[in-house]
């Protein structure tokens, strides 16, 4: 098992490699490079901008200011924003909080919807029930998410007025109701596309476990049905959903880009979407790799809970 | 359901039946609601919603399909590649393959067009280079077990040569699933399109695109609502037709 652990490390390595290769490659494909804001700037003189170049390596061959920037990026010097010149890290990190709230409340909301859509339209497969289920299913999968948050605002924060519109509080209120109102459209614009994902994966997932022979025998025995579904099929079927559920992890930070920006939601994506409107290359670099990886270790974690939840599989 | 996949999907290609031009600002007819004139309103700056669509369909379904296109054509290249040659070759594409499906595809793909003009190849060209990795991942699985079966174990003991091999035995066989990879390619990359030009980095104005009719919708949201409800639906449409279409192939092999 352990020696299962290491390979697996072991290979996570060479894929950041290749993605700080591809990031590396993108901000240098910028025209003009890194200094390229200042070089449209009339005020700044041809000389300055040398020192510059200079001051910041980008005189240097392209391998070694690549080193450089890697050795940078695994030391945690993120460089400084062009935006508001704080080191990015800082920025980045105050932002994270309200990311990882929103994109739990989807998880857990998208896994409410999922599980009993999943299970049940299993057991009941070409109900009427199951059909509808799966158009909405469909449905999902194809929203735009900005859309659907749009239309979502328009209807219940604008038309209705029930929910806020956009933030996370209210500016004079931070209890925990109110938190909780703000949470309400866009966890619910970002739980969608997975709610509907997961059902469909759940739902086969289920049918090929409900067909297994230890169902059959312990329908033989006697189990009430709700017994052999929930404690014996589910945990069978739950094996590679949570695997699927985990790999969603990318789709789910683009979500969170889109979701964060319409509602404003003070979280890494919206800190995104406003270095991209500015051109804030060093924040956008340090998200895409913290994005990355943190994509490559959950995948990491749902190799190793696969490979340990189930007793099949030994190492 | 997949008969009216195809319908929507006809209709929207014979976008030429809009009677005002899609850029036509007509100020005195600005924001009205959908009436007989102007089936979806207009907006603005009183262009009519409904050519705007339409023309924004062509737009869309270009890019859709053209980097589908792509998608296959680099998708089945490097699967076919990692599944028939095996060994060091299949490890380093399945590394690269799985690098770059860490990444998040839509940041990736906002900061790409950011650093190179957002022009309709380009955008073509960038969706096209996010999206092959099912494709490849869906090729190289049939390649690896239409590798061990008796026809081409036959094949290559009557002396094929490799490319024969592929071309004729193979390929043939993996198309189906292949097939399926590149229809939800298209829905994916009408997705990504729309979402780009929302946030100002795909299409350009003044060409309309579905995408960039919703940015510019979320201003006058409140009071005139069909210049976001439009747009957005024939976005969902299309690619819940798309999907349809995709799970239909999936079943029988045939569309429909």
């Amino acid at each position: 098992m352990l020696a299962y652990v290491a390979r697996r490390v072991a290979v996570a390595g060479p894929l950041l490699l290749i993605i700080s290769i591809l990031v590396f490659g993108l901000i240098h494909a910028v025209p003009g490079g890194p200094v390229e804001m200042f070089l449209a700037n009339p005020n700044v003189r041809p000389e300055d901008v040398e020192r510059l170049r200079a001051a910041l390596g980008l005189d240097q061959p392209l391998y070694i200011q690549y080193a450089a920037w890697l050795k940078g990026f695994l030391t945690g010097e993120w460089g400084y924003s062009f935006v508001d010149g704080r080191p990015v890290a800082v920025r980045i990190v105050e932002r994270v909080p309200a990311t990882l709230e929103l994109i739990g409340s989807a998880m857990v909301l998208a896994l409410v919807v999922a599980i009993p859509a999943g299970v049940v339209t299993a057991k009941r497969r070409g109900s009427w029930l199951d059909t509808a289920t799966s158009t909405a299913a469909f449905a999902g999968i194809s929203l735009p998410l900005f859309w659907f948050a749009l239309i979502l605002q328009l209807v219940f924060a604008v038309q209705l007025g029930w929910l806020p519109s956009s933030g996370r509080t209210s500016v004079f209120d931070g209890s925990f109701e109110d938190r909780l109102r703000h949470l309400v459209l866009p966890a619910a614009v970002l739980a969608a596309l997975h709610a509907a994902a997961w059902s469909r994966f759940l739902r086969s997932s289920m049918v090929t476990a409900l067909k297994q022979r230890f169902v059959m025998a312990a329908e033989a025995r006697g189990l009430p049905a709700r017994s052999v579904t929930w404690r014996h099929a589910f945990r069978t079927a739950l094996l590679p959903f949570v695997s699927v559920a985990l790999l969603d992890a990318a789709i789910m930070v683009s979500g969170a880009v889109i979701t964060e920006s319409v509602f404003t939601w003070p979280g890494l994506g919206a800190l995104f979407t406003e270095s991209l409107a500015r051109r804030d290359y060093s924040v956008m670099m340090a998200f895409l790799m913290l994005t990355s990886t943190a994509v490559i270790v959950l995948n990491l974690v749902a190799d190793l809970a696969y490979r340990w939840l189930d007793p099949r599989i030994a190492a | 359901m997949a008969g009216l996949g195809m319908l929507l999907l006809l209709a929207l290609l014979a976008p030429l039946v809009s009677w005002h031009a899609p850029d036509a600002v007509d100020l005195a007819s600005r924001r009205q609601a959908p009436s007989l004139g102007h089936p979806f309103g207009t907006d603005d700056l009183g262009r009519d919603v409904f050519s705007r669509v339409a023309h924004g369909a062509r737009v869309s379904l270009a890019i859709g399909l053209l980097s589908a296109a792509i998608t296959g054509v680099v998708g089945i290249a490097i699967g076919a590649s990692a599944g028939f040659g095996g060994g060091w070759l299949d490890s380093l594409l399945m590394r690269i393959t799985d690098a770059m499906l860490a990444i998040p595809r839509l940041p990736l793909l906002m900061v790409a067009a950011a650093i190179f003009e957002p022009t309709i190849l380009v955008l073509i060209m960038l969706v096209g280079a996010v999206g092959w990795m099912e494709t490849a991942r869906v090729v190289r699985a049939e390649f690896l077990s239409l590798r061990e079966r008796s026809f081409v174990q036959a094949a290559r003991a009557a002396g094929a040569s490799p490319l024969r091999v592929v071309g004729r035995h193979i390929l043939p066989n993996a198309a189906p699933a292949a097939a399926v990879a590149m229809t939800l390619a298209v829905g994916r990359g009408i997705l990504l399109e729309s979402t780009m030009s929302f946030f100002g980095v795909g299409v350009q104005p003044p060409q309309s695109s579905w995408g960039n009719m919703l940015y510019q919708a979320q201003s006058t949201m409140a009071t005139e609502p069909w210049v976001a409800i439009f747009p957005g639906l024939f976005i969902f449409g299309t690619v819940f037709s798309v999907f349809i279409i995709g799970d239909r192939v999936g079943d029988d092999g045939v569309p429909a």
